[in-house]
């Protein structure tokens, strides 16, 4: 097994492209799918009730992070909202994945205001810019 | 240099955005939100009065 950290997405990719061993993602400029494997568990331990419905606000940047965590969180039936400024839009290549993996009726909407996203949030995440 | 330029321009994209209690209370957050954040993590990125919102800390 393989376990890269890169720079460029598509090193990732070349890798797992051409290796015979599995290949995990630890960390390229377009996903963390790890990040996102670590905070949907974390969010699993507090919210012990359950977690579909939860609504996870982010603020800030639009990156790696978020939108692996977009991604995994409406996977599970969580409904994110996102508010970056309109200099750092979402990716909107990520943005038809978030709405294609959807369950449960999970939602995503894309804001810059943070007051917008931040309504009636379960939990409120950034990272670092 | 050109790195203090670069931090002073992102300062100022991402005004408004730090992370506080205010933002959570005036927006209508849950009253019991949790915050979350991937260490480490810079006073302009969330305010210390957030604190009694971190309920685990998760490193990664």
């Amino acid at each position: 097994m393989i376990v890269a950290r890169v720079d460029d997405h598509s090193v990732v990719e070349a890798l797992a492209e051409n290796s015979s061993v599995p290949v995990i993602n630890a960390l390229s400029s377009l996903y963390h799918p790890l990040q996102a494997l670590a905070d949907i568990l974390t969010i699993q331990e507090t919210f012990p009730q359950g977690i579909k419905g939860l609504k996870i606000a982010w603020v800030g940047d639009a990156t790696n992070v978020l939108y692996d965590l977009a991604i995994a969180g409406v996977k599970v039936g969580i409904n994110i909202a996102a508010a970056t400024p309109e200099k750092y839009p979402f990716d909107e290549n990520v943005l038809i994945l978030v709405k294609g993996h959807a369950q449960d009726g999970a939602t995503i909407h894309l804001t810059s205001d943070p007051l917008e996203a931040v309504k009636n949030a379960d939990i409120i995440v950034t990272d670092t810019w | 240099m050109g790195q203090e330029e670069q931090k002073a321009q992102r300062l100022k994209d991402f005004a408004g955005y730090q992370v506080t209690a205010e933002m959570a209370t005036k927006g209508g957050a849950k009253k019991d939100w949790k915050f979350m954040h991937c260490l480490p993590r810079k006073p302009e990125e969330v305010s210390d009065d957030v604190s009694p919102h971190i309920s685990v800390c998760c490193f990664s």
